[in-house]
């Protein structure tokens, strides 16, 4: 083969496909200690590592959720985190047949020369800390690549150096049992129209497709995590139908059959606007070879966390509302989703920050 | 897009996904002057125009034949040629909904430097010969890309120079109305063994998407013309359901799902070990995005040439040969082959070394 096939092969491909189930999807919870700080501070909380086990806790022992999620991902200190009871989180994932995942990169930092663009940071001792991971429950890595849309944005030096980081991180994931989520997101700032984000997305994907090629990168055993294709942030919105048609054509027009599931990014959009555009793409007659999915952070917890607002008698409205947007999201994944969903308080409320960092 | 949408787009896609009907495929009858030569010496024929017009009229008018095929790849000596009655071939292919398709490379140089690699050639005012095909009739195009395997070979000068020249044969023909075929041919020469040709074909097919879409290639309006993923020439045989394995998982890999069609060549293969491949690819129960069939020219052609041995009164008689293995094909691109159509003739290796067409 052209790729490595590493000892753990059959479990990476394995774990792979159980994450792109059907009515599945992933709850992004791997905020880094700074950005679960504005989340808090948004909601009066003071960011303490107790604040931020709490409301993991929360998200994680909701009743009925679990089942529709195939995968967490989540950040170091989450992975060593225990319930108040003392049952670690990764057990409580496990024991709801969801699998733990750990965000491995270490944050963006500026390419020079370039008008703010970025790449990413992460790969000294890499294979050490995903032998860690591993060992402490972990079964897939999580790594964000970074891209901007502009006058000239992307370059070509930020999107190769890009493609090139995210095929060396997944070639090492998949060394040491990790499946590597492939993310490389173009963000939606900018007054650029649909048909720019498509022609960007698929020049994007189609430059870290030959770099997984090129890196040995065993494509059955990783996952996809794009944007949708939209049109910019300043720009007039579209219908989901047409958000779904565009992004479909361009995961068509670069993404091999061998990727068993791609878990789509929610970038700025509203809980509600995700969900309806992941359903708009799952009810479209059209070839797609691998499962489409969500691996939402904020549009799956903005209500929850607008209902908890850190008080322990809200837990139950809390748990509540995220249990509605991760019912609503598996329903999206199998194209039934009626936009039925009771909308939590900010469900439709946009989550565009600019520039966003994480 | 990042796809060049120009005036022909909607016409690229259905013509496209027409030669990508299930149960269809493509004869190759595409041999240069030079080549079909070769076939006809081998069958004691004089290689005059009138023997090759009389070749390729005993092919177009196989009684039923047409009903398995989707194209037919022409030289361009015979996409002006005519049947005896004076009908010219790409009429009688078109009222039988076959389309006609145009070689419109110029065959391989050596690339100096290299381990006897090859470049393709054929550049020079192909935009206007290109628009000449189109009005005679041709809908599709194919160019000929050729890698080898060795010890230090492919390298990347021979890979990057072949994506590089079949993605902007493909532009231009998209350009100008024609499908093109995007054939990165892998030779089956060597002795290594079906691992590495995977590994091979596997680089080679993501330079080539890497490429096509640097150059604004409308996918959906391609076709991929590649290699099964075999053993080398000189290396033990295996069984076709292990050619399938490797093949498919190859394809999975690196060929969007935007291409309707793959259509493989033939190589060296007998006819019936091409069919058998073919139909063993067609069973493989995985999801294939795009669809698999055959773009064969020996394998299409042998047994019907050693039939006719250019004799008229063989001609009903080599018509036969030629639709029997236009069904086997058609049906191998369903699954649902079941052997035995092979004469003796259909079995017989057409493997030869450091083939040129």
């Amino acid at each position: 083969m052209s790729c490595f096939i590493s000892k753990y092969a059959d479990e990476l491909a394995k774990n792979a496909a159980y994450i792109g189930t059907p009515g599945k999807g992933i709850l992004a919870a791997d905020e880094s200690t700074g950005t679960i700080g504005k989340r808090l501070s948004s909601i009066n909380v003071e960011n303490i590592e107790e604040n931020r086990r709490a409301l993991r806790e929360l998200l994680f022992t909701a009743p009925g959720a679990l089942q529709y999620l195939s995968g967490v991902i989540l950040f170091e200190e989450t992975l060593y985190q225990k319930t108040a009871a003392g049952k670690p989180f990764v057990d409580v994932l496990k024991e709801g047949g969801v699998l733990p995942g750990i965000k491995v990169d270490k944050g963006t930092v500026e390419l020079n020369g370039t008008n703010g663009e970025t790449f990413t940071q992460g790969l000294d001792g890499l294979a050490q800390r995903c032998q860690k991971y591993y060992e402490a429950g972990a079964r897939f890595a999580k790594w964000r690549a970074v891209l901007k849309i502009s006058a000239n944005e992307p370059s070509e030096l930020a999107i190769q150096e890009n493609a090139n980081g995210l095929a060396m991180y997944a070639a090492i994931c998949q060394q040491c049992g990790l499946v590597p989520i492939v993310e490389p997101e173009i963000l939606v700032d900018g007054s650029h129209d649909i048909k720019k984000c498509a022609e960007v997305t698929e020049r994007v994907l189609a430059a870290c497709y030959k770099s997984l090629n090129d890196h040995h990168v065993m494509l059955e055993g990783t996952l996809l995590k794009p944007n949708m294709v939209t049109p910019g942030s300043e720009s007039p919105k579209v219908a989901p139908e047409v958000i779904a048609e565009y992004t479909v054509r361009a995961l068509q027009r670069t993404v091999p059959a061998a990727v068993p599931a791609i878990v789509f990014l929610s970038g700025g959009q509203s809980e509600e606007e995700a969900t309806l555009n992941l359903n708009a793409m799952n009810k479209l007659q059209t070839k797609k070879p691998w499962s489409l999915s969500f691996s939402f952070g904020r549009a799956l917890q903005q209500s929850t966390l607008k209902a908890w607002a850190g008080k322990e008698e809200n837990l139950k409205r809390a748990q509540d509302a995220l249990l509605v947007r991760c019912k609503a999201n598996s329903e999206a994944t199998l194209g039934t989703y009626k936009g039925d969903a009771k909308l939590g308080e900010g469900a439709a409320e946009s989550l565009h920050v600019s520039n966003y960092k994480y | 897009m990042s796809a060049f949408v120009g005036k022909y787009a909607e016409e690229l896609i259905k013509n496209a996904k027409y030669i990508a009907t299930p149960g269809k495929g493509i004869l190759a009858a595409d041999e240069s002057t030079g080549t079909i030569g070769k076939r006809l010496s081998s069958i004691s024929v004089e290689n005059i125009e009138s023997n090759r017009q009389a070749l390729r009229e005993l092919l177009f008018t196989s009684p039923n034949a047409l009903t398995y095929l989707s194209g037919v790849i022409l030289f361009e000596e015979t996409l002006y040629q005519k049947t005896s009655d004076g009908k010219p071939f790409v009429e009688v292919l078109e009222e039988n909904n076959v389309i006609p398709g145009i070689k419109v490379d110029k065959g391989t140089v050596e690339i100096a430097g290299t381990n006897g690699e090859t470049t393709t050639q054929g550049f020079d005012s192909l935009g206007a010969r290109c628009q000449q095909y189109y009005k005679a009739g041709a809908r599709f195009a194919k160019w000929r890309a050729v890698l080898k395997i060795g010890p230090n070979e492919p390298s990347e000068l021979s890979i990057q120079q072949n994506a590089q020249g079949l993605a902007r044969y493909a532009i231009i023909c998209q350009e100008n109305g024609l499908v093109p075929i995007v054939e990165p041919e892998v030779l089956t020469d060597g002795s290594h063994d079906i691992q590495k040709c995977a590994a091979v074909t596997e680089t080679v097919l993501a330079a080539v998407y890497k490429a096509l879409n640097e150059h604004h290639v409308l996918l959906e309006g391609t076709l991929l013309k590649p290699n099964m993923v075999t053993p080398g020439s000189d290396s033990p045989k295996v069984a076709a359901e292990v050619i399938a394995q490797y093949t498919v998982t190859a394809l999975r890999r690196t060929v969007p799902p935007a291409v309707p069609g793959i259509v493989f060549l033939s190589g060296g293969q007998s006819e019936e070990e091409a069919t058998l491949n073919l139909d063993a690819m067609n069973k493989v129960e995985v999801l294939k995005p795009w669809t698999l069939s055959f773009s064969f020219g020996r394998a299409l052609q042998q047994s019907t040439l050693k039939t006719w041995a250019g004799k008229k009164e063989n001609v009903p008689k080599a018509q036969e040969a030629f639709l029997s293995r236009c069904k086997a094909n058609s049906e191998a691109t369903l699954g649902k082959y079941s052997g035995g159509s092979a004469g003796g003739l259909a079995s017989e290796s057409l493997f030869v070394k450091g083939y040129k067409y």
